[in-house]
């Protein structure tokens, strides 16, 4: 059956053909990865749970201050802040309610999220980024995106007044679906590194 | 001549002093609280007082619908904030925003050592320094710490955030892109206070228009559109809506009446004369409560005029019984006796209302009693004069044939049976007969209450209905004695009986408790000194608290806080309101929010009589006032019944007769309200006043069914008569019960029906009514 022989080869041939573009295009997608590719693999994690560590650099304070907890995201907009060290404090903001809660003072407090705007687009450069949601980040921020889908930075820059005023720019690091760092840099000079470190 | 030349000028000169009175020197107020009680326990006075000026009149809220997205709407909502604090018309506008004013800011925190509670010699020790610079290193570094740190350096004690919770408190209804939403998200909501009062009902009205107007500016889409309820819109829609009912309606009563009584006189002249005293008794009962009262309320005007409608039958029962060749002057001789028996019975009627002590009843009763009066002595004294000798030849010419119409014996017993059916029926009704939700008394449609209550459950509205009020002798002790119920607020709070509550002492505390806290400012060089041993260990850089120890000096050597202080923030409007002058001295209002279960509060609330402090359940207070309202209107509906019965006593000297009268009236009365609770409706006080002018009107077909009429043409004559004026009466009512108004329709059908009922029923009991 030589006639079916050809027959076969000429189909692997045609298969190779149409394959090649595939291949080439598997290289472009990978080359113009980007800010959309990102959110999407960022949108794959139905929900997390992190160890941080946060260095305060304030100018009231002699003394960088260290902070560590967890973090706990879940889809779409739960997100608590767990400070376990030097002091207790839980901050969850669940939809638009955001509790706080200081454990040695007693203190409790419940504020809704969007009467505190510049508290709001705070949380959002944070929850937004977690939930990969690029229209929430852009109606607060101008967001940058450099590097590659291994080590990435994401560079926010407030878009509101009254948040200029006061942070000048947050820059989130991460590698390929996962934030790595949180860095906060206020107008008055302050700063804050927040480090996540990968758990279970 | 010369008695007509007198009587004419007497009563041109009466008419002309009541009409100088009523034009020049009435005033006509508007203000429905004005109609609520004189004699009232302090409690509900403060209700009233309350009701008028309190923040529960002056309570708006808008919702803002008719957008696909929350964006639009919340776009819409900002920009109608700002267009509605333009118009200057609005102590405080609020969309979920919860924007402080920057100057109450300020004001809170220049003057937070003086208004913080945390404030006491403990908290500016070296221990309470150290807790507090400890707390305050624990908030700078949460994770809201970036918006404390500004004001760390003035304010490490954090009392900023004491003096700001009150006002932080009330959390509302949820949000969405930044406002308050209902929620399925397609309503916008907003509340706003207005200066005015809420019953200043011009003031209310340029409100709305302006308001109006404002949400022309403010939207961005022609299909948005606005919705607003409260107390004061409520006011004004109904007065428009009364007003526009009214004169249509009225306008269209008068066609009728004006048909049935030109089909009755055939005559023009006749026809207008008619009118006269009717239109004097108007005049002279608004002259009369004028210089009774002082003021007439809008109310009185509006019953007042309805209450003597019967008055409009008086010149009827003379007009159509002229006999031929009869004068008019004879023909009233020959009525008067009966028709004065009439006027009388409604005067003795008045007379009861007349000891009301609210106000409205006793204002209703005094111009019924002198409208009457003034109506039934113009049909006797002026009429005949004014229609001599060129008016004699335009006799009426009755039909009379028409009507000799009689009924079988027997059927006068349907009268019992109906008069007992309808007693069964409404002692069986219990409770459930009586309306007595003062809301539900407010003139207003169903779909606008009931697009007040969403409005309110969706915003979660401060119970403004619930309050604690403190009195005291000064202004000061009535803040002293608010302060000192806090401890008691805040365990309420603990035990969730309530969520929040607010108090003028937070933003202007007494003089006692500032002087305190002044006392409690250690000197700069204490507080130095006190400050360097607290920081000892903690990371604060050298030399950052400066402004703290600056700010304490400041309000050590500054003055304390007087209610000037305030002038120009908006806090001086919320004091304001909070605190209340009265006969006794100074009261403080306490407004509760997120009450749950408001007989928990009540019984927990108990406790605290002794302290000059009570709860003041608004709603409960009104509705216990409505009822007594009523309660006293039937009262003196009875004791005005009894009286019209021994007025009718004394007139026709024979029980039998004066059963003969009263029965068949009654038996109206009765079955009219059996009808109308039947039909579901839940009587209310215009019910009542309503059933008032159906036992006059009622009287006066009973009385003449009951006259001694020797000819069968007599009879028909005043059979003739009382079929017209009934007609009259139903035609004008009738119209009325077409009204949109529920106070409106509840009158005309009150009226309407109550006329045939006692037309019919005294007719079935009535001699000249049987064929015998």
């Amino acid at each position: 059956m030589p006639a079916l022989k050809t027959d076969r080869t000429r189909r692997a041939l045609l298969a190779a053909v149409a394959a090649a573009p595939l291949f080439l295009c598997g290289r472009a997608v990978s080359a113009v990865w980007g800010i959309d590719a990102l959110m999407a693999e960022l949108a794959r994690t139905p929900a997390s749970e992190v160890s941080f560590r946060e260095t305060k650099y304030l100018a009231a304070l002699k003394a960088p201050l260290e902070l560590r907890g967890k973090l706990v995201f879940r889809r779409p907009d739960h997100l608590e802040r767990h400070v376990a060290a030097p002091f207790e404090e839980s901050f969850i903001v669940d939809g638009d309610r955001m509790t706080l809660e200081r454990k040695t003072t007693g203190e409790r407090h419940q504020l809704s999220l969007q009467s505190q705007p510049v508290l709001w687009a705070f949380i959002e450069s944070i929850r937004a980024t977690l939930r990969g949601d690029v229209a929430t980040l852009r109606k607060f921020y101008r967001v940058e995106l450099a590097g590659t889908q291994a080590q990435w930075t994401m560079t926010l820059l407030p878009n509101d007044v009254e948040m200029g005023q006061l942070v000048r720019v947050i820059r989130i690091g991460g590698t390929q679906g996962r934030v790595q760092s949180i860095e906060v840099q206020e107008t008055s000079g302050d700063r804050s590194i927040t480090r996540i470190d990968e758990k279970r | 001549m010369n008695t007509r030349r007198v009587v004419i000028t007497l009563w041109c000169a009466l008419l002309a002093l009541a009409a100088w009175i009523v034009f020049a020197r009435t005033t006509i107020s508007a203000d429905l609280v004005a109609f609520l009680p004189r004699s009232a326990t302090p409690t509900q006075q403060l209700m009233v007082d309350q009701l008028r000026d309190g923040v529960a009149s002056r309570l708006v809220l808008f919702g803002i619908e008719g957008s696909d997205t929350p964006e639009q709407l919340a776009q819409t909502s900002r920009a109608f904030v700002n267009a509605l604090e333009k118009t200057g018309h609005f102590s405080y506008v609020n969309n979920g925003e919860q924007r402080l004013a920057q100057q109450d800011r300020t004001f809170l925190f220049e003057h937070r050592y003086l208004l913080s509670a945390q404030v006491n010699p403990e908290r500016f020790s070296v221990e309470g320094l150290r807790n507090a610079l400890e707390a305050a290193l624990g908030r700078l570094a949460s994770s809201g710490g970036m918006l404390y740190q500004r004001a760390l350096a003035r304010d490490p004690t954090g009392e900023v955030f004491a003096v700001i919770q009150p006002l932080m408190e009330n959390a509302g209804p949820a949000t969405r892109e930044g406002v308050w939403f209902d929620e399925s998200g397609r309503r916008a909501l907003l509340m706003a206070e207005t200066r005015a009062a809420g019953f200043d009902m011009d003031a209310q009205q340029q409100v709305q228009a302006d308001v109006a107007a404002a949400f022309e500016r403010a939207r961005n889409s022609a299909t948005q559109k606005l919705l607003s309820t409260g107390p004061s819109i409520f006011a004004v829609q109904s007065r428009a809506a009364i007003e526009g009912d009214a004169w249509r309606l009225s306008a269209l009563a008068t066609v009728f009446v004006a048909c049935v009584l030109f089909f009755a006189y055939r005559s023009v002249p006749l026809l207008g004369l008619g009118m006269l005293p009717v239109a004097s008794g108007v005049l002279t009962g608004v002259a009369a409560v004028s210089l009774g009262f002082g003021e007439v309320h809008g109310i009185t005007l509006g019953f007042g005029a309805t209450l003597i409608g019967e008055a409009v039958d008086y010149p009827t029962y003379v007009f159509t019984q002229i006999a031929p060749d009869e004068t008019v002057r004879d023909a009233v001789r020959r009525v008067w006796p009966t028709l004065r028996m009439a006027v009388l019975t409604t005067v003795t009627g008045s007379l009861a209302m007349l000891l009301s002590s609210f106000q409205g009843l006793a204002q209703l009763g005094l111009f019924s009693l002198t409208g009457v009066l003034a109506a039934g002595l113009v049909t006797r004294y002026v009429l005949p004069q004014l229609v001599q000798m060129p008016l004699r030849s335009v006799r009426a010419k009755p039909p009379v044939r028409f009507v000799s119409f009689s009924f079988a014996p027997w059927l006068r017993w349907l009268v019992v049976l109906a008069l007992l059916t309808s007693l069964v029926f409404l002692v069986s009704r219990g409770p459930r007969l009586w309306e007595n939700d003062l809301a539900n008394l407010n003139p207003i449609s169903d779909t606008a209450r009931q697009l007040d209550q969403n409005m309110r459950e969706a915003m979660g509205a401060p119970d403004v209905r619930l309050m604690y009020v403190v009195q005291g002798g000064t202004m000061d002790d009535a803040l002293a004695r608010a302060e000192r119920l806090e401890p008691r607020l805040d365990a309420l709070k603990q035990r969730g009986l309530i969520r929040a509550y607010d108090s003028p002492a937070f933003y202007l505390p007494s003089i006692d408790t500032q002087r305190a806290r002044r006392q409690a400012l250690p000197t700069e060089d204490v507080l130095r000194e006190r400050l360097a041993r607290a920081l000892q260990g903690l990371p604060f850089q050298d030399g950052l608290f400066e402004p703290f120890i600056a700010d304490v000096q400041k309000t050590r050597e500054a003055g304390l806080l007087s209610p000037q202080s305030l002038a120009g923030t908006g806090l001086e409007l919320k004091v304001r309101t909070l605190l209340a002058k009265n006969s006794s001295g100074w009261i403080a209002l306490l407004p509760l929010s997120g009450v749950q279960d408001a007989e928990a509060l009540t019984a927990a609330s108990e406790s605290l009589i002794g302290e000059a402090a009570f709860l003041l359940d608004l709603k409960t207070e009104s509705n216990r006032m409505v009822k007594d309202y009523r309660d006293q209107a039937l009262w003196l509906w009875l004791i005005g019944a009894i009286a019209t019965t021994l007025v009718l006593w004394a007139g026709l000297r024979q029980w039998r007769l004066v059963l003969a009268v009263m029965l068949p009236v009654l038996c109206a009365v009765f079955t009219t309200a059996a009808l109308l609770a039947g039909f579901g409706m839940r009587l209310n006080l215009f019910h009542l006043v309503s059933l008032l002018l159906v036992l006059g009107i009622g009287l006066n077909y009973a009385l003449f069914f009951n006259r001694s009429l020797s000819t069968a043409e007599e009879r028909a004559r005043n059979l003739f008569a009382l079929l017209v004026c009934c007609l009259t009466t139903v035609s004008a009512f009738g119209v009325l019960s077409l009204a949109a108004n529920p106070v409106l329709q509840s009158i005309g059908t009150t009226v309407g029906l109550g006329g045939i009922l006692s037309l019919l029923f005294s007719w079935l009991w009535s001699r000249c009514g049987r064929t015998a």
